[in-house]
């Protein structure tokens, strides 16, 4: 063989690898590289996306603190909060706000709560939480005065009292006592909770 | 002539010589970069994957776990309290108009009034049907009044008047 011929037999060879090691060796490579460059640019933009996240939810906490939150949670938790006393916590709560406004109690019923999501409620997708309410059927007697009163006062209680049904009937039985200017009432209200 | 071919054959091997030289050494340098980059890059590139990673895994912690909690809590409270607040009338606000409304010579009686429908229902009594002319001529300038019936009138000898009232509000007046 020639000189001329095995140095073009080695160039061709040399060619060849050369080939292979760009082929085999550096473009998989590169190909890793790549890939490891997506997955950096991937997680560093999660930890902005985090920090961005966590910054504002500590500014959010921040301002909910500020608006002075941890009372007004106190204030209106009462609607959302899950407690074997609600019942007797509620008839309570209706016999105190009925008697502060002048009106007799002869009885108070309540039904089961409900979950307000599984009722025909108009708002009840508007609600996040597990809301439950229950009815509670009221007897009073009293002056229509005072049972204006009492309606007001249930309204603008921090728990939400909704007035479902009122009536105003003439008193059943008069004791003689009792002032010509008082009615019977039936009281038909939603109470919540969680 | 034959100075000229003998200078020719002696150039021939040297440039294929130098072509082998260039051959090998971009070999090599090929060589050269897949070891920078499979030993040099990719270690640096997985380093630095490894530490992100612990980095994002460091973040979620519980103090942070905590104020999202609360947050939530928080958007979950005020959004139901405003939603239950929306849909609950003011029944009293009905109260009040309707003693505005009504006249003062008609003792209603067996009033009920059903805070979904907006509507109240209740029977009345007056000496004269003329006072019953008056309330409706009231009640027609009411805006807040959707609708009302009157059924059941019965006019006695005396011309005293008894009747029932069926009357629906606007959802405005119960806001």
């Amino acid at each position: 063989m020639e000189q001329n011929q095995i140095n073009l037999l080695v160039s061709g060879i040399i060619i060849v690898l050369v080939f292979g090691v760009f082929y085999f060796l550096i473009f998989p490579e590169y190909q890793k590289i790549t890939l490891k460059n997506g997955e950096i640019k991937t997680l560093e933009k999660q930890i902005e996306s985090i920090n961005n996240y966590y910054l504002f939810t500590e500014n959010s906490f921040k301002k909910l603190k500020d608006a002075g939150w941890d009372n007004k949670k106190k204030i209106i938790e009462s609607n959302f909060t899950s407690s074997p006393f609600f019942f007797p916590k509620v008839h309570h709560f209706l016999r105190v706000i009925a008697s502060e406004n002048g009106m007799i109690v002869s009885n108070i019923t309540n039904s089961n709560p409900i979950e307000i999501s599984r009722t025909q409620d108009k708002y009840k997708d508007n609600l996040e939480g597990p809301v439950k309410k229950t009815t509670f059927n009221m007897s009073l007697t009293g002056s229509y005065n005072s049972f204006k009163s009492l309606l007001s006062s249930l309204e603008n209680q921090a728990r939400i009292v909704t007035i479902k049904s009122v009536s105003i009937l003439p008193m059943s039985k008069r004791s003689e006592n009792m002032p010509s200017d008082f009615f019977d009432f039936n009281l038909s209200v939603d109470l919540y909770s969680y | 002539m034959a100075i000229d071919i003998g200078e020719t054959k002696k150039e021939r091997p040297k440039s294929k010589n130098n072509l082998l030289i260039i051959l090998v050494l971009i070999l090599i340098v090929s060589f050269i970069i897949y070891f920078i980059l499979a030993f040099v890059f990719m270690p640096q590139k997985e380093a630095e994957v490894k530490r992100l990673t612990a980095e994002v895994a460091s973040l979620n912690t519980a103090a942070v776990k905590a104020n999202i909690n609360e947050l939530n809590i928080a958007k979950m409270f005020i959004n139901d309290f405003r939603v239950l607040l929306e849909n609950s009338p003011k029944v009293s606000q009905f109260l009040e108009s309707f003693q505005e409304w009504s006249h003062p010579q008609i003792e209603y009686s067996n009033i009920r009034f059903e805070s979904a429908s907006r509507k109240a229902s209740m029977s009345g009594v007056t000496s004269t049907n003329r006072n019953l002319m008056e309330q409706i001529a009231i009640f027609d300038n009411q805006e807040a009044i959707e609708s009302y019936e009157l059924s059941n009138i019965i006019i006695d000898e005396t011309g005293k008047t008894t009747f029932n009232l069926v009357l629906i509000v606007k959802s405005n007046l119960l806001r």
